[in-house]
């Protein structure tokens, strides 16, 4: 019973941060009809700028401010970085080729995610830096019962996940930007037509999501302690899966999504095997293309002739 | 003196709008279109078997082993980039799991030839069962993305190849705890894991065991030259005008009552077994196989070879991988690769800056961005080493070098990159100066850091050469224009 308990604990954990992951696919697929390849990538930088925010104020050990102040400096500053990450990507990637073929920015997006991994490789270089974290938060704080260790850490991601995306379902709802987005989302063309700067909307788009990726980078960071120039692929394509499996282009969706791919892979792990819980993710994907393939909250896309 | 006002007859000399109206013969009756306009006119087989002929001969006079293990690569990308051009070119499906049919390719002929299960099948045994194997997997692969749009498909064979690098590298100790039961009771070993599988069987054709790297060079030119004959065949075919037809407009396609979903899965079938194909010579010539043979940087450098050469043009794979196999040798050495660097910037320079004044504003904004480094590094005490040999002395009076300090080499070049978006952006009247204070800068990332950093500067050459093309000629060099009705 604690080994379910602790799994569902961890899905919960790794779907959070799918779920972020996923929200940024959803919602730049939401306004451009566009899977943004490179989302990984921004996760990844994330990571790498909570990092260096992280050492520069003096690195674990000896922080020269409060934790209480030093974590959500940490996922601001990553947030707005690879928001402005994101935004480049859309203004230089994207954005010539939004009249070509579907393929040219699909391939320009691999471009793009190569170039952006070789990039940190050049910087970082190939090996994994550590947030150690530990020594931030004393590992014996948290719920520990018996076998069921529940982390300050694992908590926090649980809890910023949570206001992170009641936050933007608010914002999505309320806000005039947000109207303007959903607007775009349903017909671009009349949305131009009523006076909205595609544009502009586009560009705050990729700014949330990626915002969203780089406080999911910190996030895993400060959870899983492991930083590299490759984490952002693999985490990419899981955020993908759980927006898939939770309709693209959904904001509910993804956050749904978000956490079944959590716990698929949580349980894969706990009771199937620790080494090949991506195929058990993959067939979960596989699974919904074949049954559903709209997801659980999308809508079946219609195609004028 | 009315004479001398009326229009010259003669042929010597003629006005202005003539010359106009005659421009489109004159350009027509160059050497270059003349050549060009033969070269069209012949047959694609004849070209492609020229090309064949041409790379056969330079097995005779390639000098060196190392020459000819470039020209084997060249061929082996040429076979890939041809599989992957069919997939993506002219059928217009994103098949990101490319090279995960590669590697299935490589390690089926490495378990059924080689010493890891004590399996010798004969050359012409296994390769046909492994080609019609990995068709049949690419085919099973492409079931359930059959219906839906090319996004699914692109994201369900990347995961794909993801999860084949994965299981190759922990293929060793295959085993389930299903629900604390380990099944089966000791792990299995398959792929050998990151060990991979060594001690494979060299090819054999008829009774002659390939040896020399000589050899596979002939037998993969043999493969690719065959391979391309009979695409140009199927393309030409029914199945290859419904192919094309469905990658122009797959709703039209379907309303013609072309079986869409059953022609998507032939062109997936058909690129699995042709990168299968070429996975079997892969692992014969290098005798074993790691995982680490088959992730996202080869993918992503497969791309790059088709989609330079130019997608759904049948010998666009061979330019695209003579480019992505050659360079990368270039780059490896760092006096070849600053000739490299340096050779584009000045052609590039001659080609764009076109009026004196530009290119006079350009040179001035480079070498008064090199004083004002030099002066500001000088103002902060650091020691400038600068190189004193060959080209690099040339550029070492104005580029410093400063061999201890890696960051600042990292500093140099994340501004290049801001610098040459920025520089995008622009008005092209500024262009010229930003131009030069973007180049110094490159300079400065390039004799600091990425000089010495050879393959990390190739994966950045070729991710930045895919969105670059994408937005400027999506179609490659030799492509065929795509036009998307809307």
């Amino acid at each position: 019973m604690a080994q379910f308990v602790q799994l569902v604990v961890n899905g919960l954990t790794l779907g959070s941060l799918y779920a972020l992951i996923a929200l940024g696919y959803s919602l730049v697929y939401g306004v451009l009809k566009l899977l943004n390849f490179a989302h990984g990538e921004v996760y990844m930088i994330g990571s790498f700028i909570g990092y260096g925010v992280l050492q520069v104020l003096g690195g674990s050990a000896s922080p020269s401010v409060p934790v209480g102040i030093l974590l959500p400096l940490l996922m601001l500053v990553a947030a707005l970085g690879a928001g402005l990450v994101g935004v480049a990507i859309e203004r230089f990637a994207y954005r010539p080729l939004r009249q070509s073929p579907r393929i040219a920015p699909l391939v320009s997006a691999l471009g793009t995610s190569f170039f952006l991994q070789a990039t940190m490789l050049l910087v970082v270089g190939a090996r994994i830096v550590r947030y150690e974290s530990e020594k931030l938060i004393d590992v014996s704080s948290g719920i520990h019962a018996g076998v069921l260790n529940i982390s300050v850490m694992r908590m926090m991601v649980i809890g910023v996940s949570a206001v992170v995306m009641i936050g933007l379902n608010i914002f999505m709802k309320r806000s005039k930007l947000g109207k303007a987005m959903r607007a775009t989302s349903y017909d671009p063309e009349a949305a131009q037509m009523m006076g909205m700067d595609v544009n502009r909307v586009v560009m705050v788009t990729f700014f949330l999501g990626s915002a969203l990726a780089g406080v999911a980078g910190v996030m895993s960071g400060l959870v899983y302690n492991r930083v590299f120039h490759t984490m952002g692929f693999v985490a990419g394509l899981k955020g993908f899966t759980a927006s898939v499996v939770g309709g693209i282009g959904s904001i509910q969706g993804a956050m749904a999504g978000g956490l079944i791919i959590g716990f698929a892979e949580s349980f894969a792990q706990g009771y199937v095997s620790t080494t090949f819980y991506d195929v058990v993710v993959f067939v979960v994907l596989i699974g919904f293309l074949l049954t559903r393939p709209r997801g659980l909250f999308g809508v079946p896309e219609l195609k004028k002739v | 003196m009315a004479d001398e006002d009326a229009p010259d007859t003669g042929t010597r000399s003629i006005g202005k709008d003539q010359w106009v109206e005659q421009a489109a013969e004159r350009i027509d009756n160059r050497p270059v279109a003349k050549l060009r306009r033969r070269l069209v006119q012949t047959p694609v087989q004849w070209r492609v078997l020229g090309i064949g002929a041409l790379a056969l001969l330079f097995a005779l006079v390639s000098p060196t082993d190392y020459t000819t293990r470039v020209a084997f690569t060249v061929a082996l990308y040429t076979l890939l980039a041809t599989g992957l051009n069919v997939v993506v070119g002219w059928s217009g499906l994103l098949d990101l799991g490319y090279v995960a049919f590669f590697g299935f390719g490589a390690y089926a002929y490495a378990l059924l030839s080689s010493e890891k299960f004590g399996l010798h099948w004969p050359t012409l045994v296994s390769v046909p069962v492994v080609v019609l194997g990995t068709a049949l997997l690419g085919f099973l692969l492409g079931l359930p993305s059959r219906r839906l749009s090319g996004d699914y498909l692109a994201i369900v064979t990347l995961f794909f190849g993801q999860i084949f690098v994965s299981i190759v590298n922990n293929g060793d100790r295959l085993q389930l705890s299903l629900n604390g039961h380990n099944v089966p009771n000791k792990p299995f070993n398959l792929t050998g894991g990151p060990n991979g599988v060594t001690g494979i069987d060299p090819l054999s054709l008829f009774g002659n065991k390939v040896h020399t790297i000589t050899g596979y060079y002939v037998v993969t030119v043999i493969v690719a030259v065959v391979v391309m004959l009979l695409l140009y065949r199927l393309r030409n075919a029914r199945s290859g005008l419904a192919l094309r037809a469905m990658r122009e407009d797959s709703l039209a396609a379907e309303i013609l009552s072309i079986p869409v979903p059953r022609l998507r899965l032939l062109a997936f079938a058909i690129g699995a077994g042709i990168a299968a194909l070429a996975g079997t010579l892969f692992a014969s010539v290098q005798l074993s196989v790691f995982g680490s043979n088959f992730d996202l940087p080869f993918l992503v450098l497969m791309y790059a070879a088709a989609i330079l050469g130019g997608l759904g043009n049948i010998g666009g794979g061979f330019v695209g991988a003579l480019i992505v196999a050659v360079l990368p040798e270039m780059l490896r050495t760092p006096s070849t690769g600053r000739a490299l660097v340096y050779g584009a910037l000045v052609v590039f320079v001659a080609l764009r800056l076109r009026p004196w004044g530009r290119l006079a504003q350009y040179l001035i904004a480079l070498i008064a961005t090199g004083v004002l480094v030099r002066l500001g590094l000088a103002a902060f005490g650091t020691s400038i080493r600068p190189r004193a040999t060959g080209l690099a002395g040339l550029t070492g009076a104005l580029v410093p070098h400063l061999t201890k300090s890696v960051s600042f080499g990292n500093v140099a070049f994340l501004t290049l990159i801001a610098g040459g978006l920025g520089l995008t952006l622009l008005r092209p009247k500024w262009r010229p100066v930003a131009a030069g204070v973007v180049s110094f800068i490159g300079m400065l990332a390039w004799e600091n850091r990425l000089a010495e950093q050879g393959s990390i500067t190739r994966q950045l050459l070729v991710g930045a050469a895919l969105v670059a093309i994408m937005a400027s000629r999506p179609q490659g060099f030799f492509g065929i224009k795509r036009v998307e009705v809307l």
